[in-house]
């Protein structure tokens, strides 16, 4: 009296209706919003509102979106070297100037935008053991818009403690900032001489034509495997390929002269190959859950890193939890990135002095808080601190800037608040 | 007698009592609390008559009548002719893995966490008091061979929940929610349309877990017990035993949570699982079931 696997659920259901119990399908949703400010002390704040819905479809088919807006204020460094008299630079659109006091970091006080942005995924099983996963997202803001899609693949093996997973993802980026794209390595606006038409954004000299576009290319391959019941790990390698417009056209490089200083703006090479090994280890012990990770990243610009990750969930009681976290960041420079240019040199075909292509270390620890309410619904705060630790200023700086702390520290603040909506 | 205690939460109330050796939740998503009140007390009430009519330890009650009835033909109820109905389907579509006469062999097995595994020949002698196919079951007439004894108890609770949450549905349109320890029923929608957020105890781990679940309708239940087994030579006997060897099943999951349409379906696909051994992810994967297998 063999019953076809299929046929079984069917015989089941109707067997219970004959109980006079009706039966409708399982049903699960999952509902999350985050509010994040980030802080760059006397920098950037960022305020963040994410929601994001997933929904179950049955038969292991997830759907989820999530949509966030972000708004960020305040001053970012423009690159520019400090020096020991008052500086001062003009917006990309120049329409707006700013001085900075001698011996402070320029920063560009007109940082501000706005970014929406919509992610979807939908994933579905092929078969008992393959899974499937596609994807798409778009973002804009004001000068910058990205579209792509990705799409990966993963099978278990070895009674469901082994996956490997296979993803690709593309996207391409449109840069369009206020004012056209400056031209790599020449001087700021201001600075330009015969300059006395500026309010006209069609004749301001030294633009590049048209939109900056980028493509970006990647592929992960990615191994986990459940080690015993308390622990599982997981191995990535991702190898991925941008090419395309990728200077910030917010930022300069100071060409100092002994007495004086020019501002040009940053030019980085066009193409960049990334490859980068993660390896994570999750453990419970006995209901709490440690995770180390570390990542290593080469890429052809130069630049090495590394990066240890540890966080520990401590499950105070049933319902709330603390998870400290620390984090450790070190990377080598850019080939192209240099601190300032002198005249004694002659002038490279890339320079950018953006502290993120910069020989650094970075320190980031932090305390998350959540708690599941009596409702069901959880909340979470996340408190944490960034800190780029100095770097040792150069040996023989130019008289304009002797005295100076070239490569200040960095720090910021980052308060994050997130709670189930439940709608 | 347990008393009704009634639980203020942000969104209505939550009713408690214990019944069927356990807590049963239900929750209501209104703040009139008198409503609250009755529907709770009709749920318990409910909830204590199932218990009773199927308790396989009272001696007042229809399967006692049946156990004891010295290979005579009893006549059953309506209701407990549709619940044996569903017990001998579930035996077919099984293979003969789930049985409701399966209980004698708690003679041999006593799942006291200790070393206490009964030999072979204890076993094999309680074999042949196995196997619904010995049953006369000629609705409304139950004929039991001599020394055989049925017990509903692997399904009572998940009826329950599903009889509580029809006559809940029955009396008032206000979202609900039945959980009797983790085998629970959406009974309606909350009135904001927002699903019902349930922790359930993965009973699988040493230190209790708790996964958080969002469920707008649909039935849940969860097979799996860490406090029921035996341990011998470093071998783990679960609780879960095979009607057709009467030994434990191995290599089966520590725990299920199977999420269907009704809880007893949940609960009947669960414990299937668990009969499957090293099987049960793929028998619940076959069925297209939504699920949650814990291993050690």
């Amino acid at each position: 009296m063999a019953v076809t696997k299929n046929r079984l659920l069917t015989t089941l259901t109707s067997a219970c209706v004959a109980l006079g119990v009706s039966s409708s399908a399982a049903e699960v949703t999952e509902v999350d919003s985050a509010i994040l400010i980030y802080s760059e002390i006397d920098r950037v704040s960022l305020a963040e509102m994410a929601v994001s819905a997933k929904h179950d479809f049955g038969n292991e088919r997830i759907g989820s979106l999530k949509l966030v807006f972000d708004s960020l204020t305040g001053s970012s460094a423009n690159g520019a070297t400090s020096a020991n008299f008052a500086q001062t630079f003009t917006s990309p659109s120049g329409s707006e100037t700013y001085t900075t006091a001698p011996g402070e970091t320029p920063l560009d006080g007109s940082f501000k935008d706005t970014r929406g942005a919509i992610d979807a995924s939908y994933s579905f099983p092929l078969s008992r053991l393959t899974k499937a996963v596609v994807g798409s997202h778009f973002s804009a803001e004001i000068d910058y818009t990205s579209i792509g899609a990705n799409s990966s693949i993963s099978r278990d093996f070895n009674k469901r403690n082994t996956t490997l997973s296979l993803g690709v993802a593309f996207s391409h980026d449109i840069i369009n900032p206020q004012g056209g794209r400056p031209d790599p390595l020449t001087t700021m606006i201001d600075q330009q001489e015969d300059d006395d038409d500026k309010d006209d954004d069609n004749d301001i000299p030294n633009r590049l034509p048209g939109n900056g576009t980028k493509n970006a290319a990647d592929i992960i391959l990615s191994l986990t495997q459940v080690i015993d019941r308390n622990t599982i790990s997981r191995l990535n390698y991702s190898y991925g390929r941008v090419s395309g417009y990728q200077n910030d056209p917010y930022k300069f490089v100071s060409l100092v002269y002994p007495d004086s200083i020019n501002y040009l703006y940053e030019s980085r090479q066009d193409l960049r190959n990334k490859h980068a090994l993660f390896g994570e280890v999750k453990r419970n012990i006995s209901g709490d859950v440690l995770t180390a990770s570390y990542r290593f990243m080469k890429d052809d610009w130069g630049i090495k890193s590394h990066t240890i990750d540890m966080r520990y969930r401590w499950q105070k009681t049933e319902k709330s939890y603390f998870q400290p976290h620390v984090r450790w960041y070190n990377q080598s420079a850019a080939n192209h990135f240099i601190p300032y240019l002198t005249t004694d040199e002659p002038m490279p075909e890339y320079a950018s002095s953006d502290y993120r292509l910069s020989d650094m270390t970075a320190v980031t620890y932090g305390l998350k808080y959540g708690r599941t309410l009596s409702s069901g619904r959880q909340v979470s705060v996340r408190l944490e601190h960034y800190k780029k630790l100095k770097n040792k200023s150069p040996p023989d700086v130019p008289e304009v800037m002797s005295g100076l702390d070239l490569y200040p520290s960095v720090d910021a603040i980052i308060l994050q608040a997130s709670f189930s909506l439940g709608f | 007698m347990t008393e009704i205690k009634l639980e203020k939460k942000n969104d209505g109330w939550a009713g408690h009592f214990t019944a069927m050796a356990g807590p049963c939740d239900i929750l209501i998503n209104s703040e009139d609390k008198l409503l609250a009140h009755q529907l709770v007390s009709l749920a318990k009430k409910e909830t204590q008559r199932i218990e009773s009519k199927f308790s396989r330890y009272r001696t007042d009650n229809i399967i006692y009548k049946i156990n004891n009835a010295n290979a005579e033909p009893v006549e059953v109820d309506s209701e407990t002719a549709d619940l044996l109905n569903l017990s001998s389907t579930c035996h077919v579509i099984s293979n003969g893995r789930f049985d409701i006469t399966s209980g004698v062999l708690r003679k041999a097995w006593k799942f006291d966490c200790s070393e206490n595994v009964p030999s072979r020949k204890q076993v094999k002698l309680l074999l042949k008091y196995i196997g619904w196919e010995k049953v006369t079951w000629s609705p409304p007439l139950i004929t039991l061979p001599k020394g055989m004894e049925i017990d509903l108890g692997g399904i009572a609770k998940e009826y329950a929940v599903d009889r509580v949450s029809e006559m809940l549905l029955e009396k008032s349109n206000i979202g609900m929610l039945v959980n009797f320890g983790g085998d629970l029923r959406v009974v309606s929608k909350r009135k904001d349309g927002s699903p019902w957020r349930v922790g359930v105890e993965d009973p699988g781990t040493e230190k209790r877990a708790i996964r958080m679940l969002d469920i707008r309708s649909g039935g849940l239940a969860t097979s799996g017990d860490s406090r029921r087994y035996l341990l011998k030579n470093g071998i783990r006997y679960t609780h879960i035993l095979n009607p057709m060897t009467g030994w434990t099943v191995q290599n089966a999951p520590r725990s299920i949570t199977v999420c269907a349409g009704t809880c007893v379906e949940a609960g009947i696909l669960s414990t299937l699982a668990m009969l499957h051994g090293r099987k049960a992810e793929q028998f619940l994967d076959d069925q297209g079931v939504i699920n949650w297998c814990t291993r050690d």
